[in-house]
């Protein structure tokens, strides 16, 4: 119990642009994912030698009307008549994707697999996007009372004021600093600080002859309820990831294989996933995840390592909130420590333990059955020395982390890298 | 034995119950736990004991976190809710650690200068003790010849006390 039977690797990893693309949908996106992690793999890969795929996918049905995402995928990729199966846990899907590949490789049943994510989110108006993601949560005991998944996360983040003294700036300065490493991020759906984005509404208001404001620096800004209003108080617009469309992939193999793609492999060396009551009203804690916590102990112990042998993880940042929730239940800082961290800029770039390099699923994008796997594709950038523009970190990484969180924690799945 | 065919742990069931204004949840005979709605297990980590009681629940106790939402789902949509008409919701924190999300009702959701929400006015704070309310509504669906049918359903509300 709790070991691989055998070691795996990443040879190739790859995602698609994220953004809002009418003219694109699953398939398209997905392709463009495939090709980037091919070309990824420095040795190339004859993608005959895939046997199987794996691809996480939450509701490409009520998003887009269509179904039985993974043999549609696998056809694209060249790989049919191989095994091709899709795996839902909300926004947790391509985690567990990542997750269920490990585990056949480590099984014996296969040495090469493709591992992927999807989804296209843009094709529905508003109200139908908010109606498909709340069927991630209870539909009975907590959509029926009017709860939305925003409204889910900022219950967590108001038991976090109550019990932590957290302070609604504090949620912001999360924000503020996945926007600075997005900015670097040439597949980010919103790659510009929020800085920028400050100055741009300032520049758009002179130029149409408005009264300029006269926000003072970013706080100011998000602080401004008519530039940044509340979507489910205490989460306003600036604390809620986006609606996106995009597609990630990587290539797994047992680790007596790799050398024969690269050779600077990413070793995955602990896996783990934990569930947590369905409703949240159901939770001992309302500012912790059980499903984390397990999660993360679980991918620890396979790995051999804790929580300080980690030196950059992405982590679930859905909404700001959902970012310190981890930094707590991973073991990086106590949970009355997390606001201060990220106010000393621990997390940033250049701090002691950055997270979200990539700009998180706040900045990045957050296509919801892509992202396990997008987390992964930027750690095996980091870990390799490829991140583009200045977020790449300027230590040798040689441990790092990935959490992946379906619905309101419902499901949460953990991966530990080496070198 | 228990029976667990004579407890009320069907989503239906509880539903059936709110709509005649009853909270039913169930109390473990061993640790002492409330559970809303009823289970077949408890759920206390390390008990699960079977051996549970159908109890009814008073629905008042105090607000364990809440929200204010502007963009709401379809259905609150279209009952009128909007960025500039927010709703609250709660978890409430109803007997023995039980816990139950709902409404919380008592007039329009505003914000003070702090940015903090207030409800009718009175500021909404963790802890703030509030009373359930059953919300009476109607539902049309197709009866049996065909023609529309008017059903009366009961949701649970809570207002500050």
């Amino acid at each position: 119990m709790g070991k691989l039977l055998r070691e795996i690797s990443i040879v190739g990893a790859g995602m698609s642009k994220f953004g809002a693309f009418p003219d694109k949908n699953s398939r398209d996106l997905w392709g463009e994912a495939f090709l980037n992690c091919l070309e990824s793999i420095d040795k190339g890969i004859d993608t005959q030698s895939i046997e199987a795929l794996y691809l996480g996918n939450y509701s490409s049905d009520l998003f887009e009307g269509q179904g039985h995402l993974a043999p549609m995928c696998a056809e694209l990729a060249g790989l049919t008549p191989k095994p091709a199966s899709r795996t839902e846990n909300a926004c947790a899907s391509s985690g567990i994707a990542l997750r269920e590949g490990v585990i056949a490789i480590a099984s014996g049943a296969f040495d090469i697999v493709c591992v992927g994510g999807v989804e296209k989110m843009t094709d529905l108006p508003t109200a139908g996007v908010t109606d498909t993601l709340a069927s991630a949560a209870d539909k009975i005991f907590e959509f029926y009372a009017g709860v939305t998944f925003p409204g889910l996360y900022a219950m967590m983040g108001t038991a976090h004021m109550a019990k932590y003294g957290t302070k609604k700036e504090d949620f912001m300065r999360v924000g503020i600093k996945n926007h600075k490493n997005g900015a670097f991020n040439p597949f980010a759906q919103m790659n510009q600080s929020v800085a920028d984005i400050m100055k741009g509404k300032i520049a758009k208001a002179e130029k149409a002859g408005k009264p300029k404001p006269t926000w003072k620096d970013e706080i100011d800004f998000l602080t401004d309820l008519s530039a940044n209003p509340y979507i489910a108080y205490p989460m306003r617009l600036f604390d809620c990831s986006l609606v996106t469309d995009g597609a990630a992939c990587v290539i797994l193999v047992a680790k007596d294989l790799a050398k024969k793609f690269t050779d600077t492999p990413i070793n995955i060396a602990g896996t783990g996933q934990g569930s947590e009551t369905f409703a949240i009203h159901d939770r001992s804690s309302l500012t912790s995840l059980r499903s984390a916590r397990s999660a993360a102990e679980m991918a620890y112990k396979m790995a051999g390592v804790g929580p300080k042998d980690i030196q950059i993880a992405e982590v679930h940042d859905c909404f700001t909130i959902a970012e310190m929730v981890a930094m707590g239940d991973l073991g990086f800082w106590k949970p009355e420590e997390v606001a201060k961290a990220v106010k000393d800029g621990e997390t940033a770039l250049d701090g002691s333990k950055p997270l979200n390099t990539s700009g998180g699923l706040k900045s990045k994008g957050h296509p919801v059955g892509a992202t396990g796997v997008a987390q992964a594709v930027e750690i095996f950038k980091q870990m390799r020395g490829q991140a583009e523009g200045n977020r790449q970190v300027k230590f040798d990484v040689e441990c790092a982390l990935t959490h992946n969180v379906g619905g309101s924690g419902g499901s949460c799945v953990v991966h530990v890298y080496k070198k | 034995m228990v029976d667990i065919t004579k407890l009320k742990v069907y989503t239906k069931d509880y539903l059936d119950g709110i709509d005649q204004k009853k909270l039913y949840g169930s109390k473990c005979n061993k640790c002492g736990k409330v559970m809303v709605p009823a289970k077949i297990l408890c759920t206390s980590p390390g008990c699960h004991n079977k051996d549970l009681e159908l109890i009814e629940v008073k629905p008042e106790g105090k607000i364990a976190t809440f929200t204010c939402i502007g963009v709401g789902t379809t259905h609150f949509v279209n009952k009128g809710y909007s960025m500039k008409k927010p709703y609250c919701v709660a978890i409430v924190e109803v007997e023995n650690g039980a816990m139950v999300s709902g409404q919380l009702m008592g007039g329009d959701i505003t914000y003070d200068q702090n940015q903090d929400p207030l409800v009718g006015g009175k500021p909404i704070k963790v802890g703030s003790p509030v009373l359930g309310e059953y919300e009476e509504y109607k539902e049309v669906i197709e009866g049996k010849g065909g023609e529309p049918q008017e059903i009366n359903h009961c949701r649970l509300t809570f207002k500050l006390k």
